[in-house]
């Protein structure tokens, strides 16, 4: 009984230190844009990566910046080539990064696998399958345009626990990347297991066909 | 068919034609291109008012009368022993039927006028602006008739009757917008719609979702922002320019874009 209380007062407490340190307020595009200098050699000048290797960040939910970079550095999220970077980083370094790349827009995607768009154009926005093996169309929260999704049109004050990033215009690659480490539980971040769950029912074709699809957008 | 013609009562024909006068009286008008809406938002208010009212007047009388039973015939003894009250036939059917229908004369009244404001809220103003909504885990996407898309943000002219042709792409939600008291579910496979006036620009409302959807149902929120109506127009041709319409065309429910040019509310 004892323990069981103990745990949930640190889960309760966990809980609140993880949703208080995912907070944008208190930084600076300006500071984000000189400490930005060690992010551009694999991410781009302006968070646009030139290789499908890594991501763009260009344009990104600040909130959702914040949290994935302290996950890396928590190891909540696993990456050999992340961890020792953001090792370095302050709080206020990441949350001035995550001003900055905010502030920027993510390029068009130029090749895209045109035969795979329609059938990802289908699933991004009405989701696919039935029942318990549904998958949730993406558009709900990832938004018409893919820009993701903080604050549900402002009718929040604080932004909630479950973010939605801006993934248009995103490498293909990397989205599919991403879908199938969810899938196979490498990669476990998530909030609420919502993506570990929508990946888990979706097959390698669908997979790809998202990515293509979300490559057309533009956020 | 055609069941927006706004001149006709719709309880004219019916026997309870003098409550659904005054029902009639809740209705605030307001008069635009020649048409008079009837707007039911401020007679559900006052509606729930009497209805409080009502409870609060029967509640509270009943509760006394109890109380001063509970005295009147306490047991004055540890062996007395309680006897029946004496009532001639008249009086024991006078006791129940005069009160019966006292408090049933007052729920018909106020159920009448329910019925009378749900009639004018099922005439959908002719003169209105439509947009289709399709609801979905966990968003609002709104599209005008010119084809311009929204999500989670439904921008309207004051002074018009605004109509949602909802449906949904996977379970159950509802629309609810508390400032205009209007509610109602959108569902996978069906059209449902729900319409209201928004009166005055600047103004921005609330949108939730108000049928458990999933677990981010709670964060599943909009807003209605109204404007005047040429600042509408000006928003509204903003954006069929930003979002380069035409190029998107054809991603409509299929069954909604019928009913809408078909011209039913239903």
């Amino acid at each position: 009984m004892k323990n069981k209380v103990l745990s949930a007062m640190v889960l309760v407490l966990g809980l609140s230190v993880t949703a208080g340190m995912a907070d944008a307020r208190g930084s600076s595009v300006e500071s984000g844009r000189e400490k930005a200098a060690v992010c551009m050699g694999c991410h781009g000048q302006d968070g646009n990566s030139p290789a499908d290797l890594w991501p763009k960040i260009a344009g990104q939910v600040p909130e959702y910046f914040i949290k994935q970079l302290l996950d890396f550095k928590a190891g909540r999220r696993v990456n050999d080539q992340m961890a020792p970077l953001v090792e370095m980083l302050s709080e206020q370094d990441i949350r001035d990064l995550a001003a900055f790349f905010a502030t920027q827009r993510a390029s068009a995607v130029e090749e895209v696998a045109d035969r795979k768009v329609a059938h990802g154009e289908r699933i991004y926005l009405k989701g696919a399958g039935r029942g318990p093996a549904a998958v949730t169309a993406c558009v709900g929260c990832h938004g018409q345009r893919g820009e993701g999704s903080r604050n549900w049109s402002n009718v929040y004050v604080t932004p909630p626990a479950v973010l939605a990033p801006a993934i248009g215009s995103q490498h293909p690659s990397y989205i599919a990347a991403q879908l199938r480490a969810y899938k196979a539980r490498t990669r476990k971040n998530d909030v609420g297991e919502v993506m570990r769950t929508i990946a888990s029912r979706m097959s390698d074709e669908e997979i790809e066909a998202v990515a293509a699809y979300v490559a057309t957008l533009r956020p | 068919m055609h069941r927006q013609s706004d001149t006709r009562t719709p309880c004219r024909a019916s026997g309870l034609a003098r409550i659904c006068g005054a029902a009639a009286l809740l209705t605030s008008p307001l008069a635009s291109a020649g048409e008079t809406i009837r707007d039911p938002a401020q007679g559900w208010d006052e509606l729930w008012r009497a209805v409080l009212l009502d409870i609060t007047i029967i509640g509270v009388l009943f509760a006394l009368v109890t109380a001063w039973f509970l005295v009147r015939y306490r047991r004055r003894s540890s062996d007395e022993e309680g006897r029946g009250p004496v009532l001639s036939s008249a009086a024991a059917v006078g006791w129940v039927v005069v009160p019966m229908f006292v408090f049933l004369a007052d729920d018909l009244y106020i159920a009448a006028n329910g019925w009378s404001l749900w009639n004018a809220y099922r005439e959908v103003p002719a003169d209105r602006l439509e947009v289709q909504l399709e609801a979905g885990m966990y968003s609002w996407d709104y599209t005008y008739p010119n084809g311009v898309k929204t999500q989670n943000l439904l921008v309207v002219p004051a002074g018009k009757a605004v109509m949602l042709r909802m449906t949904s792409r996977d379970v159950v939600h509802s629309h609810f917008i508390p400032d205009f008291r209007v509610k109602e579910d959108s569902m996978p496979g069906r059209v449902t719609y729900l319409w209201f006036l928004p009166r005055e620009a600047g103004r921005e409302h609330v949108v939730t979702c108000t049928e458990y959807c999933g677990v981010m149902h709670s964060y599943m929120a909009g807003k209605v922002v109204v404007k005047s109506p040429a600042e509408f127009e000006a928003w509204l041709q903003e954006q069929e320019r930003l979002q380069q319409v035409g190029t998107h065309a054809g991603e409509q429910d299929p069954r909604v874009a019928q009913q809408a040019a078909a011209g039913q509310p239903l």
